[in-house]
């Protein structure tokens, strides 16, 4: 027995060794945010000796956080609605369909999931430039959510096949509702957790996204996102190092949030549904 | 062994009853649900590619007047010894593969039991998973510069000589950035692999025991085999990230910098429009390294057929996992755990 113990205490040490490179770049950002840049400069690698709320102020009010807070809301809601409307609909269609061509059709959809975003974003901002769209929130809210739809419709689409089961199905049509009806009062309210973890999911991307804002919303910094906002920020001669940390530690705040709430969500999500 | 069918969904693979009722209705039925996925990926993905892949055989001025060209652009690209240093640094950068399969494989087997509180380790690996890889480059950048904290620590406490220009050494800032991946996506590959060996049923890990089989041996012989299927797809999901998702880390972190010692083809490509406004070379690069993804994507079928046609092993869905890049693993592993 004492061996197992033994066993126990080298896992768990090796577990808490390997931990560290994921919470010493948090102790950093929260340490560097709080200390005056005279404190840091004395001493970068050290433990703050100075506490000021100064660095998040001027921060928030150079990079004008707040707003671009507010635009990340706005374009992350839009992706989820986006998102999970479209994968809930199609993974239904997909679900009650079959076959080998069908089944192809499924397999292009999802595997759109490997077009890289840069060589469609490309012609996508070309086409909305043209068309006056770009700085526009709402249109990269659906940009945002149309990049998770592969992703997306796989995990419902998984998750469909675990729970509409044929029986389940069959009772459905032998009931003689409608494929809408069935839709809406069988298949939605059975797909909760793979709903919950689409738009965990879908928020957490397109809140965290740079590559499309950078693309669409680059030329007004009225529209920045938060992540535009930052990593802009940190370009900006007369902006300190403790400046940037306080608008990066603004940034990761809500998916922090989200990730505290939703954990389990998230990560069946990542697993791309297959776990239950 | 009996083969899997292909649309998956093993559990209800004796009862053809549903094959059989979805075949008999019309396909029309609820197209509406349809659509939308349809016409959104279509308009977003499908007609861009398309269109990318025509402007670039031109001489492509947005807003302007565009001249045809055929194919200069690329003439001109695979003339060009910058094009050929990022497609080296791509390469470069799979030499991490290795690393990012491993590392996260070993650590959930470690984790898998005799571990207290391995949930909250688990969580804590998996927080990157959820940040924006702009703003976690941003932390990086800071902490890696060079009188930043890592290297005023390492000098407080005398490994001054370990004190490395991090991210503006042309040698050290790509094995810096596969380091970086390393750090993102471990939690989410130790997440995929616990579920994984969750699913391996216990009595072949205590049998292996019986037999005297210690940690590496019953690693290699009991727990890799049973979840096969799940490592190859979070191989294809790194080969994929490194290649299609790099641009904020990059953007963030260096720039593509010092010279083009960093830089991916999607921050390539990027800088190209964006920046430098050549937008047709930006075109050609896009078809190339669209391109680039099919042959990887190939390679992924051509390569299991090998290794079956070389071992004698019939793995009927490891080719299908793949191809559609993430197949129910579960169903997968169970598959061939009732296979072997």
């Amino acid at each position: 027995m004492t061996t197992i113990a033994t066993e126990r205490k080298v896992k768990t040490g090796i577990a808490v060794l390997i931990a560290i490179p994921f919470i010493i770049p948090f102790l950093f950002l929260v340490s560097t945010t709080v200390r005056s840049p005279a404190d840091y400069a004395a001493n970068p690698g050290g433990l703050p000796r100075s506490f000021t709320l100064d660095n998040l102020v001027n921060a928030w009010n150079d990079a004008n956080l707040g707003m671009a807070l507010l635009s990340t809301l706005f374009v992350s809601v839009i992706a989820c609605l986006v998102c999970a409307s479209t994968a809930l609909a199609g993974a239904y269609w997909f679900r009650i369909h079959d076959g080998r061509f069908i089944g192809m059709v499924r397999a292009v959809l999802v595997a759109g999931y490997a077009i890289p975003m840069i060589a469609w974003l490309i012609p996508v901002f070309v086409i909305l430039a043209n068309g006056n769209l770009t700085g526009n929130l709402f249109v990269a809210g659906i940009v945002n959510g149309v990049s998770s739809l592969p992703f997306a419709l796989y995990l419902v689409h998984t998750f469909y096949k675990q729970v509409l089961t044929a029986e389940i199905l069959e009772a459905v049509t032998l009931d003689g509702a409608g494929t809408l009806k069935a839709f809406w009062h069988v298949a939605i309210p059975m797909s909760l957790p793979a709903l919950a973890s689409v738009v965990a999911l879908v928020f957490v991307w397109s809140f965290g996204d740079l590559l499309i804002s950078a693309t669409l919303l680059q030329s007004d910094p009225a529209v920045y996102t938060v992540t535009l906002a930052a990593t802009s920020l940190s370009t900006r001669e007369e902006v300190n190092l403790q400046g940037q940390a306080a608008a990066a530690l603004v940034a990761l705040l809500p998916t922090i949030v989200v990730f505290l709430f939703a954990q389990k969500s998230l990560a069946k999500g990542f697993g791309g549904g297959s776990e239950k | 062994m009996t083969p899997v069918p292909i649309s998956g969904g093993t559990l209800r693979q004796p009862r053809r009853s549903s094959t059989s009722l979805d075949r008999s209705r019309f396909l029309g039925t609820g197209l509406f649900l349809l659509l939308p996925v349809v016409i959104l990926e279509v308009a977003l993905f499908f007609v861009p590619l398309v269109y990318i892949f025509f402007r670039s055989t031109y001489d492509w001025q947005p807003g302007g007047e565009s001249t045809f060209i055929g194919v200069d652009n690329y003439t001109a690209l695979f003339a060009d010894p910058e094009f050929w240093e990022v497609v080296g640094n791509q390469l470069f950068y799979l030499l991490g593969l290795p690393l990012w399969v491993i590392a996260p494989l070993v650590v959930a087997y470690l984790l898998r039991e005799n571990v207290a509180k391995a949930g909250i380790f688990r969580s804590i690996y998996f927080l990157p998973a959820v940040m924006s890889p702009a703003i976690v480059g941003l932390v990086f950048r800071s902490l890696l510069s060079g009188d930043g904290p890592v290297n005023s620590f390492l000098n407080n406490i005398g490994l001054g000589e370990f004190a490395l220009p991090w991210l503006t050494d042309a040698a050290l800032v790509k094995p810096v950035i596969i380091i970086l991946v390393l750090w993102a996506g471990f939690g989410t590959g130790v997440l995929i692999f616990s579920s994984a060996f969750a699913a391996v049923p216990q009595s072949q890990f205590e049998a292996a025991r019986l037999d005297g089989a210690g940690f590496w041996r019953e690693f290699w012989y009991i727990a890799i085999p049973n979840i096969r299927s799940t490592v190859v797809l979070w191989t294809m999901f790194q080969v994929i990230s490194i290649f299609l998702f790099m641009f904020a880390w990059i953007y963030v972190l260096t720039g593509g910098g010092p010279g083009l010692a960093s830089t991916t083809m999607d921050y390539a490509i990027y800088q190209n429009f964006m920046r430098f406004g050549y937008f047709g070379t930006a075109a050609a690069q896009s078809v190339v390294l669209v391109v680039m993804i099919l042959v990887i994507a190939s390679l992924t079928v051509v390569i299991p057929a090998v290794v079956r046609l070389v071992t004698g092993r019939v793995r009927p869905r490891a080719a299908v996992a793949t191809v559609t890049l993430a197949a129910p693993a579960r169903a997968t592993d169970r598959a061939a755990g009732e296979a072997s």
